[in-house]
């Protein structure tokens, strides 16, 4: 995998940090439509060429010291040439979010390589101020190589179209698959945009919001009624659909406007000469 | 949801990893209906990813008392910095006051670990540092069990370490020290100790520790709190103890050795029963959290009632000016120029809104004030003392 790959744990003790190699910046904080500590997918690609990948809420079999479940939190960082090994995690934390994350792929294969033993000692070395990198890129590489190894899921068809900036359910087939020929997209410099799971998002207008701000959004939401079903909601249309009361408020033709211009320039000449 | 005549506020909170920083704040909204009972006053979340969070909060709280069992580990550490936005208000288009809280990983605070992990750092200096140091109130939670199961020399020993008292000493002197340089503003300090069930008898529990429990924090935080005095002498220093599950008591404690920073430190790991009631059922019954709330809103009360009021003054004063202007004359050419143009009616238009403006600020700079009054009026319960 020619992406980088960095990794978010805690130690029995020490709190949620990167092991290892750290991102140079945490991009994901402008995201505060999705809560890190629940399961969250987030694809960017902002300049269409550059992508940056975060899937968090994966849990381990370790503990931490008040008995809480330990969580993976895994981010990628590449470009458009190679998307492969971004897509392959993608796939299985989708697949793992759909049993939620009951023996999951990504949670065995991390805990295999990050048991308690290896996390306490890196996390001690590395508060001695030595450096663990070169360790936890191995082991990354391992987890890379292991996931490739295994079969992944069906793929299922996505839908023929998709409209730009859409909110889905991840209780929806269909809705999963459009995220995921998004996310391909996105990691082929196809788009850019953003596209992901967001789990405090809970209406259009925040994907809207996002879609602004990304260039373009296609969201799935926890959707934990199950209410949306397998609709796919088209945020761009109904923003189309919304009025402009400003535009409503605009002069009609050009003769009011040459008589405001007229005035205005009037008015213009009076301060001048006082 | 946020409303742009509310009157806003941040709240600094400084602890370390997993003493239940965020558990404090999911334990002041959930009993804050109770403290405002019979009046017009509620608290809500004032923005929809604050409102999911305390639904979180209070999701793994049901889950930590799940089949009459308590497992603390059921609540989620916190993995990344975010914004806890709270408004307090009387309904309708009365203002409120909003308050905000910087959630954030514990460790961030200790320097050593933020000079080796360049996001902690970037994020603490824009964010939290900021936030920090133009809050007017500062929360210090204790995570009590520390403090009283701590029996053992080696346990007592280790106790500084795991509530890191030299990071929060450094983090409240430089809160202190911006409090100072605004003395116009207020300054407090809430030393909040949180799983006091077991040291009160007031809701449930069958042995009263709480003077030992007083007694450990002012002698434990004894650096922090003459920090606080030393740099900001006008600061009060409050203790506001709170239960944050509240039917819930400590059977047994073990203190387990545990590596952090390359350093063998004891951490305590308690095994809790669940006081039921009558019926059998185990609800979570918070008590503590309202001193926090009051403790909140007085130390508001005083300074937002004067901003009101300036507000209003400042708006009064330009409805003067334009009024004024309004009927200024520019000569007779000038009169005339401004009648055919429009612009006199401009400007008389201009007076009538800004008077408009001046009245709505003056009305509700006066509800705002009656409606602070009847906040700051309301008692503390018995387990709020002062410390300074």
């Amino acid at each position: 995998m020619s992406a980088s790959l960095y990794l978010q744990t805690r130690s029995r003790t020490d709190d949620y940090r990167f092991v290892g190699p750290q991102p140079s910046s945490s991009w994901w904080s402008a995201f505060s439509e999705t809560k890190l500590e629940r399961p969250s997918l987030v694809v960017i690609s902002r300049k269409g060429k550059d992508w940056k990948c975060l899937l968090s809420g994966i849990p381990s079999v370790r503990r931490d010291r008040v008995g809480t479940v330990i969580r993976y939190t895994l981010v990628i960082e590449g470009n458009s040439t190679g998307g492969t090994g971004a897509e392959t995690f993608i796939g299985r934390w989708l697949d793992d979010l759909a049993r939620n994350f009951v023996d999951g792929t990504l949670q065995s294969v991390l805990d295999e390589q990050f048991d308690e033993e290896t996390v306490e000692r890196i996390t001690a070395v590395e508060a001695a101020g030595e450096d663990a990198v070169e360790e936890v890129s191995r082991l990354l590489s391992i987890v890379s190589e292991r996931l490739a190894e295994l079969a992944g899921s069906a793929v299922t068809h996505s839908p023929s179209s998709t409209p730009q900036n859409w909110l889905g359910s991840t209780s929806s087939s269909t809705a999963i698959a459009a995220l995921r020929a998004r996310i391909r997209e996105l990691l082929a410099g196809h788009q850019v945009g953003c596209a992901g799971v967001l789990n405090l998002v809970s209406s259009p207008d925040e994907v809207r919001a996002i879609a602004e701000r990304e260039g373009s959004a296609a969201v799935l939401t926890l959707d934990r009624q199950k209410t949306m079903g397998d609709r796919i909601i088209d945020v761009s249309a109904e923003k189309k659909t919304s009025r402009n009361p400003q535009a409503e408020r605009e002069p009609a033709n050009l003769l009011q406007l040459l008589i405001q211009w007229i005035i205005s320039l009037l008015k213009t000449l009076l301060r001048g000469k006082r | 949801m946020s409303q742009t005549q509310d009157f806003k506020f941040k709240i600094g909170l400084v602890g370390p990893s997993r003493v239940g920083k965020t558990s404090l704040f999911a334990a002041i909204a959930k009993d804050a209906p109770r403290l405002f009972e019979g009046t017009p006053f509620r608290i809500v979340p004032a923005d929809g990813l604050t409102e999911i969070r305390m639904a979180n909060a209070k999701e793994e709280l049901e889950g930590a008392l799940l089949a009459g069992e308590f497992n603390p580990g059921a609540v989620e550490g916190t993995q990344t910095d975010s914004t806890l936005k709270f408004r307090i208000h009387s309904g309708g288009y009365a203002p409120g006051i909003e308050f905000n809280i910087r959630d954030y990983p514990g460790r961030w605070i200790d320097p050593k670990v933020r000079a080796r992990d360049h996001l902690a750092k970037e994020a603490w200096e824009s964010e939290c540092e900021p936030h920090l140091k133009s809050s007017t109130i500062l929360i210090i939670p204790v995570e009590a069990t520390v403090l009283m199961e701590a029996v053992e020399s080696k346990h007592r020993a280790s106790v500084p370490k795991v509530l890191s008292t030299a990071s929060v000493e450094a983090v409240a002197r430089e809160w202190a020290k911006t409090r100072n340089e605004r003395r116009e503003e207020a300054a407090v300090v809430l030393f909040c100790p949180v799983k006091c069930e077991s040291y009160f008898s007031d809701n449930g529990g069958r042995n009263d520790k709480s003077d030992a429990l007083f007694g450990l924090v002012r002698q434990v935080y004894s650096s922090v709190i003459d920090a606080v005095q030393g740099e900001a002498s006008h600061a009060e220093i409050l203790y506001c103890p709170v239960d944050t599950v509240g039917c819930v008591e400590i059977v047994s404690t073990t203190w387990l050795e545990e590596s952090i920073d390359g350093q063998t430190v004891m951490f305590p790991s308690s095994d809790f029963r669940v006081r039921k009631d009558r019926s059998g059922k185990a609800a979570a019954r918070i008590r503590g959290a309202d001193n926090v709330l009051i403790a909140i809103c007085q130390a508001f009360v005083g300074m937002q009632t004067a901003k009101a009021g300036e507000e209003a003054n400042e708006f009064g004063e330009i409805a003067d000016d334009a009024e004024e202007h309004a009927e200024e004359s520019e000569g007779f050419f000038g009169d005339l120029w401004m009648w055919a143009t429009g612009e006199r009616d401009e400007r008389r238009e201009f007076a009538e809104d800004a008077r408009t403006a001046a009245n709505a600020k003056q009305r509700i700079a006066e509800s705002f004030g009656d409606a602070m009054k009847r906040l700051a009026g309301m008692s503390f319960s018995d387990r709020k003392r002062q410390i300074r």
